[in-house]
């Protein structure tokens, strides 16, 4: 293995090579931070601009887009409550608390350490165990993979305030999710015959809306984003500060990383359920709890470190078994085709030293977004400082677009109109939106997973509860569910 | 299109609805002068900007609908400036059209006019 990592690096060291791993990055940040264009999209939009590199060169530039797009992503979530891509939505709970309390650099700073290192450790971690987590990641069948959408809920709504407002909210999450066309019969559900329904209504929509049409109205009340213009810093040390808020929390960043990446290699779990269940992990570990959704760095440290470790993990079941495993690594794995290779067992076996070198690329793109996105944070963050009569007719058409380019469509806008009300609403009632959210992005998995997994063992139920895998799931799920009150009685 | 009118109109009763109450013991001229929150008016004329918005982007194209949308949206928000205003209102959409429409091959709704005048100029 060291000597295919050697001839990998052999193979990277070379100015055309090299030079694509910046690009990949800066055009990836760019993309990311624009509401609606996740990372799949990102490189979807930019494989054909690669007809002219050779493989490497494309697939550096490919890969790096992929994971700089997360990075991206935090940005307009933590700056204006609108999550960029759907693995960043944990992110403006803590995030957008922060920039409301002046501590915008702080917060980006936090998100910039936190996405970089977490994807640096994922890609190490795929470069070293990549053909050993490609075996696990395909014991992972329908079964598992609904139990591991049934845990990110139960994580979630045993973190949520008011059991009955977040059962509300949950319910109707899971009867939104069910819009669309049914995934096995193949029938129209709560389509109303209105044609931009029969794909469902998807999850960006909805948190465009739920999150940053929502805030617009909020906005519309205010003169700025931050409440006291005296709080806001600008501060290069505040962004140094949130660096070291990474490594207070070392542990946590650690073991968010970790999850991700091995999350990351189950086929179908992307960032969007990981980060969920990351800031979940800071929540129980955590001595004051009840201060999450206030402002705490130890929010964005574990969604941030996780969900970009998260892409890095999605690349195992990619480069080993050509199954993608999230979207963006559907998106790559159509430029691996396009560049005559084809990921699989053999990828490894007949090209090393190119497999290897989009490895280390990738994993060199991680750790290279901090000086190239460095000295810009003080720049990008000055976006708090406008007016908000100047910043929201520009959200708002931002935002039209972002809806409109998912499905280059009309309805899509309209959703999130809808959305943004109801978000509006349930912020002004205090309905907890996480678990709205959370269905919407989980229901189509959890379906999908309990329905072929029946069609799997015909009809019995036996098999979500004998596989060993859904074993240790399960108990997972019982401890998640009980273990705040027995925490609650020790204390 | 009309679920989503349809659910602001339900907003938009139960807005008037709400400040019906809080005016109660007013003269009905009072209350329907009397806006309690004037914003709740600019947060409607929003939504309903935009579902004009949304009507006209397939049949005018997305510049035109854009350039009156935001120039709107800056008056509706009090960001009114002889030059600024209006010029913001033209040149960003134009440049959000060029790097959506053209960069990133987004297929952006496009008129007739906008169409012809696109080739004429790119």
């Amino acid at each position: 293995m060291i000597e295919n990592l050697i001839i990998g690096f052999e193979h990277l060291i070379q100015i055309k090579n090299l030079a694509m791993i910046p690009i990949g990055v800066i055009v990836g940040v760019m993309l990311g931070a624009i509401p609606g264009l996740g990372s799949s999209f990102a490189i979807t939009i930019m494989i054909p601009m690669t007809y002219w590199m050779s493989p490497e060169q494309a697939l550096i530039f490919l890969t790096n887009i992929g994971s700089a797009s997360v990075f991206g992503g935090s940005l307009p979530a933590i700056l204006l409550h609108i999550p960029g891509t759907g693995g960043s939505t944990a992110t403006t709970w803590e995030g957008y608390s922060m920039t409301k309390k002046g501590e915008a650099n702080r917060a980006v700073g936090i998100s910039l350490f936190a996405s970089s290192l977490g994807g640096f450790l994922g890609s190490v971690i795929v470069i070293l165990f990549a053909p050993m987590l490609a075996l696990y990641g395909l014991k992972f069948s329908y079964p598992e993979v609904f139990l591991i959408a049934i845990l990110a809920v139960s994580l979630i709504a045993s973190a949520s305030g008011n059991l009955v407002k977040g059962f509300f909210a949950g319910f109707l999450g899971l009867l939104i999710a069910s819009v669309g066309t049914d995934p096995i019969s193949a029938i129209p559900r709560f389509t109303f015959h209105i044609y931009g329904l029969y794909d469902g209504v998807h999850y960006v929509v909805v948190l465009i809306g739920l999150f940053g049409i929502s805030e617009i109205f909020f906005l519309v009340r205010k003169n700025q984003i931050v409440a006291n213009e005296k709080d806001i810093s600008s501060d290069v040390t505040d962004i140094l500060e949130g660096s070291k808020d990474v490594f207070r929390n070392f542990k946590l960043f650690i073991q968010s990383s970790f999850l991700g990446t091995i999350l990351g290699a189950v086929p179908g779990i992307g960032p969007a359920i990981t980060n969920f269940m990351a800031y979940n992990l800071a929540v129980s570990y955590s001595k004051t709890p009840k201060k999450f959704g206030t402002g705490v760095p130890e929010g964005i440290v574990a969604t941030e470190s996780c969900n970009t470790a998260t892409q890095s993990g999605a690349l195992i079941p990619t480069c080993t078994l050509g199954i993608p495993g999230s979207g963006m690594t559907a998106a790559l794995l159509a430029g691996f085709m396009l560049h005559g290779l084809a990921p699989g067992p053999q990828l490894f076996i007949q090209n090393p030293e190119g497999i290897y070198s989009i490895l280390i690329a990738f994993s060199i793109g991680s750790l290279l977004i901090i000086p190239l996105v460095f000295g810009f944070i003080k720049y990008i963050v000055k976006i708090v400082y406008i007016q908000v009569n100047l910043l929201i007719p520009i959200i708002l058409l931002m935002a039209v677009i972002g809806a409109f380019g998912i499905n280059n469509s009309t309805i899509d806008i309209v959703i999130m109109i809808i959305f943004g009300i109801l978000g509006y609403y349930m912020r002004l009632y205090n309905y907890p939106i996480s678990a709205l959210v959370l269905p919407i992005i989980l229901g189509p998995k959890i379906e999908e997973g309990f329905r072929k997994g029946l069609m799997l063992s015909n009809g019995d139920y036996l098999i979500f509860f004998t596989r060993p895998i859904c074993i240790m799931l399960w108990i997972i799920i019982l401890l998640s569910i009980t273990a705040p009150f027995f925490i609650r009685k020790l204390k | 299109m009309l679920p989503g009118l349809f659910f602001s109109c339900l907003v938009l009763i139960q807005e008037i609805h709400i400040m019906y109450i809080n005016n109660m013991h007013r003269s009905f001229k009072c209350k329907l002068l009397y806006i309690k929150n004037k914003k709740t008016i600019v947060q409607l004329l929003i939504i309903f900007s935009t579902f004009l918005y949304i009507i006209f982007l397939n049949y005018t194209g997305f510049i035109l609908i854009s350039i009156v949308y935001m120039y709107f949206n800056f008056n509706l928000l009090q960001y009114r400036h002889k030059i600024l205003t209006p010029l913001l209102s033209i040149f960003i959409p134009i440049l959000t059209y060029l790097f959506f429409g053209y960069m990133l091959k987004i297929p952006l709704p496009r008129s007739s006019l906008e169409e012809s005048l696109l080739n004429i100029l790119l």
